[in-house]
């Protein structure tokens, strides 16, 4: 079974995995949410593909999670309880308010919610209704390279989480979590942004970028312009690569008036 | 372990990097929680005139070449779902809702089957709006930044 983005029609479905927060490691204020779905259906094994479909769009989803004890450095899976490897922890995990697209290997239900075990390899556990409880993956802070944004190297790191991202040429572009592949907007739109600042690396070269255009960009993210030159050119930049599309979240990446 | 040091170091000159070069700084405090029984779309704006109101439906969307691609409405929050609304810059939000007139945010909440049936145009000028919230910054804070509709 392929899960894939719903389309306006629900002809297919999305699926969002909320990477919850366990209050111990804050990262901001993330305590709290929504309730949890109900489980119309039970299954175990040979998962009929519909049925899963519909059942993951249905009953909005949600990720369990690990919890990561930082003084003996160990992985417990919220679902099963049980110590996790780091490798698990890598392999099952899914960002917050994004897409998962793979396909189901068989599934499990017991009294917590239903375990998915997909074909990749990694496991989905969605927690039974109103058990609202979760934890985010803090014990996986690396940079993940994700691939190549036309020629400029992508890497996710959950410090960029928060929307922000950075753009360090030559070695690339770090963005948080699920932003790499998003199709919302303001992601669309960061990484077509931060391509900007790599297309102006590209045309200034190493030392202008390094010299004048990131301290005069950090300036202006401190003094909150967001019209400031070096955001405008990147913004501009990436807008007419991309050639213009009409998805560019004009309100946080503004450009300048000729778009030129 | 090795893999776990390396991922470290990489994390700290990205940290410093940040530091050094904050290129584009985001807040995203501000979270809206939906705990009704139907989706519903969001739209912030310092006013009351829904002048700039765009919702991103989910669908395809074209450039100037005529390429179309997919995009998911980030606007939208589904039945018993919350998000994280992003905002650009160092402490945005609160700077966002203070530059407002009388330092005021506006937030306004559509539901799907409006949006879905309605054009912005028809949206604007019938008030289409299912709720229509007022905020402060003081306020937000208050509430842990976190906004519950219904």
């Amino acid at each position: 079974m392929l899960m894939k983005a719903r389309d306006e029609s629900d002809a297919a479905f999305d699926a969002y995995f909320y990477w919850l927060c366990d209050g111990s490691m804050s990262f901001g204020n993330m305590a709290g949410g929504g309730g949890g779905g109900g489980i119309g259906r039970s299954g175990s094994g040979g998962a009929n593909e519909s049925w899963v479909a519909e059942y993951l769009y249905e009953s909005d989803v949600r990720f369990y999670g690990y919890s990561y004890n930082w003084s003996t450095g160990q992985y417990t899976g919220r679902y099963t309880g049980n110590l996790a490897s780091y490798d698990e922890v890598y392999n099952n995990y899914i960002v917050p308010n994004s897409e998962y697209s793979g396909e189901v290997q068989s599934v499990d239900k017991n009294d917590k919610g239903t375990e998915f075990l997909m074909k990749d390899g990694s496991t989905i556990f969605l927690l039974a209704a109103g058990a609202y409880h979760g934890t985010v993956n803090f014990g996986i802070e690396e940079g993940k390279y994700v691939g190549k944004y036309y020629d400029a190297p992508v890497y996710e790191l959950s410090i960029f989480n928060d929307g922000s991202a950075i753009t360090t040429p030559p070695d690339g572009i770090w963005v948080g979590i699920g932003v790499y592949k998003s199709s919302e907007p303001y992601n669309r739109t960061l990484m077509g942004h931060e391509y900007g600042h790599w297309l102006q690396y590209e045309e200034k070269g190493f030392g202008y970028y390094y010299t004048v255009i990131a301290p005069a960009s950090l300036y202006f993210a401190i003094t909150r312009n967001s019209f400031g030159w070096t955001e405008l050119d990147a913004s501009n930049r990436g807008y007419n690569f991309l050639n213009q599309p009409a998805w560019w979240d004009l309100p946080n990446f503004p450009l300048h008036k000729l778009h030129k | 372990m090795n893999q776990k040091i390396s991922f470290l170091k990489l994390e700290i000159i990205v940290i410093i990097s940040c530091l050094l070069y904050s290129c584009d700084p985001a807040d995203n405090r501000l979270r809206i929680v939906n705990q009704s029984n139907t989706d519903i779309y969001f739209f912030y704006s310092c006013d009351s005139a829904l002048n700039d109101l765009n919702l991103f439906r989910s669908g395809y969307y074209q450039n100037s070449k005529g390429d179309s691609s997919y995009i998911l409405s980030d606007h939208l929050i589904k039945k018993g779902s919350f998000r994280n609304i992003p905002n650009r810059g160092f402490n945005a939000w609160t700077n966002y809702v203070k530059d407002c007139n009388e330092g005021k945010m506006h937030l306004f909440f559509f539901t799907d089957s409006i949006v879905r049936k309605y054009s912005y145009d028809e949206i604007k000028a019938k008030k289409l709006f299912e709720r229509h919230l007022i905020y402060t910054a003081d306020k937000l804070k208050k509430n842990n930044w976190t906004v519950t509709y219904p």
